[in-house]
């Protein structure tokens, strides 16, 4: 089950990478890392379900809180230097 | 009892990430950059939080449940404000066509 | 909640984190978690006053954080439909809302909702400085929702009004929830317009320019 759920999530995240590389604009790709992180986040959680992956669910907390301040910097960086 | 739990908590966890994969096409769907953003932020905060659910229905601790409610918590709580973050800068900078009204052009004074 | 109460919850809230993140209760974790939460709350020093919501009703507050589960969920439907399908329905726009507010708490929690309600998406916020203005026609703060299906403009503005009522029915003042009532009693008449215009449409509580 939680095999599943991982390859759903893995091909979830090549879409969103796949936006990030195309573009065409920066503020395509900041919104793909907004969802890009957002889904590693829901990735790990699953990893976290899984009882031999080691993965503590501590993680997540710091996944999440890295992502949020890393779209609130690139937020900040297009404000600053245009698209 | 355990294995319905176990089977309820891997729906969700297929569910919530078949929201994610929602979110993934959506943004490749959407022709403009504000509609990218609604699927980017609503559909994997939702995915989250049924994964949440899974999880703890999966590991049936206390402070698994707990961890994972204050995940949810957090994303309820950033998520928005990340896309507003980025809403507010695309709009500074770039200028998007809409179908109807513009509303938020017409109050703002140009930059620089 | 009495002022003095505030900073002696606010540590004990991020040591209970802290504790919960080390997974162990143990003395010298509670004690390391009050020493950074002390820590923490002297360098981001804010502004708490102004943060915390007026009131707490505990029922409605409920009620609130149902509904917007409720509406992320139907929000995500919607999305999924459009999505899925190859037929675009979307007629994209982006309006000014204004609000009545309150406190802080209660425009950023509105704001943040509105991005999970269907079709909505909060991408600026105005507040309004209200001191000496405190009368009936005059808004808070000013939301800038862009929405997915703006046909019917007028709709989506009572839709966040309505949003905005139920807030204010958990985390604001008995005044500021009947102003926000009598605004959506008074927006309703507009509704039906399906056209989008470009003039203001709403006539309660608005005041894009303030009388100075």
């Amino acid at each position: 089950m939680t095999t599943v759920a991982l390859v759903i999530t893995a091909l979830a995240a090549l879409l969103f990478v796949a936006r990030m590389l195309r573009g065409p604009a920066l503020s395509d790709r900041v919104i793909s890392v907004d969802g890009f992180v957002s889904t590693i986040v829901i990735g790990v959680t699953i990893a976290s379900a899984r009882p031999d992956s080691g993965v503590v669910e501590s993680t997540v907390l710091v996944v999440a809180l890295g992502g949020f301040v890393g779209t609130a910097v690139l937020a900040r960086f297009i404000e600053r230097r245009g698209s | 009892m355990a294995s319905i739990l176990d089977t309820v908590g891997g729906i969700c966890l297929i569910a919530g990430a078949l929201f994610a994969l929602l979110a993934g096409i959506g943004v490749h769907k959407f022709r403009d950059p504000y509609s990218r953003m609604h699927a980017a932020a609503k559909s994997p905060t939702l995915g989250l939080i049924l994964v949440s659910i899974g999880a703890a229905l999966l590991i049936r601790t206390f402070e698994a449940t707990a961890t994972v409610f204050l995940v949810v918590v957090l994303q309820l709580l950033t998520s928005p404000v990340g896309t507003h973050l980025a809403g507010r800068a695309v709009h500074l900078r770039v200028d998007v066509p809409q179908d109807g009204p513009d509303e938020l052009a017409r109050d703002e004074s140009p930059i620089d | 909640m009495r002022a003095s109460l505030r900073l002696p919850m606010l540590i004990t809230w991020l040591t209970a984190l802290w504790v919960l993140l080390w997974g162990d209760v143990s003395f010298a974790n509670v004690l390391g978690g009050v020493a950074v939460a002390i820590v923490v709350v002297m360098f981001a020093r804010l502004d708490v006053a102004s943060f915390r919501p007026t009131h707490f009703r505990p029922w409605w507050a409920l009620r609130y954080l149902a509904t917007v589960l409720w509406q992320l969920l139907t929000a995500n439907l919607r999305l999924a439909i459009e999505i899925l399908t190859p037929h675009d329905g979307t007629y994209t726009g982006i309006i000014a809302v204004p609000i009545r507010g309150g406190s802080d708490a209660v425009v950023i929690l509105v704001a943040n909702s509105i991005t999970l309600t269907p079709g909505t998406m909060t991408i600026d916020v105005k507040r309004h400085d209200l001191s000496g203005h405190d009368d009936e026609m005059t808004a808070g703060a000013t939301l800038y929702v862009h929405g997915m299906y703006m046909r019917n403009v007028e709709q989506v503005r009572h839709d966040v009004l309505r949003l905005e009522a139920l807030a204010l029915h958990a985390f604001g003042t008995d005044e500021e929830y009947r102003r926000a009532l009598s605004d959506l009693a008074d927006h309703e008449p507009l509704i039906g317009i399906g056209v989008p215009d470009t003039h203001q449409g709403s006539t309660a509580g608005t005041d894009e320019e303030e009388p100075s």
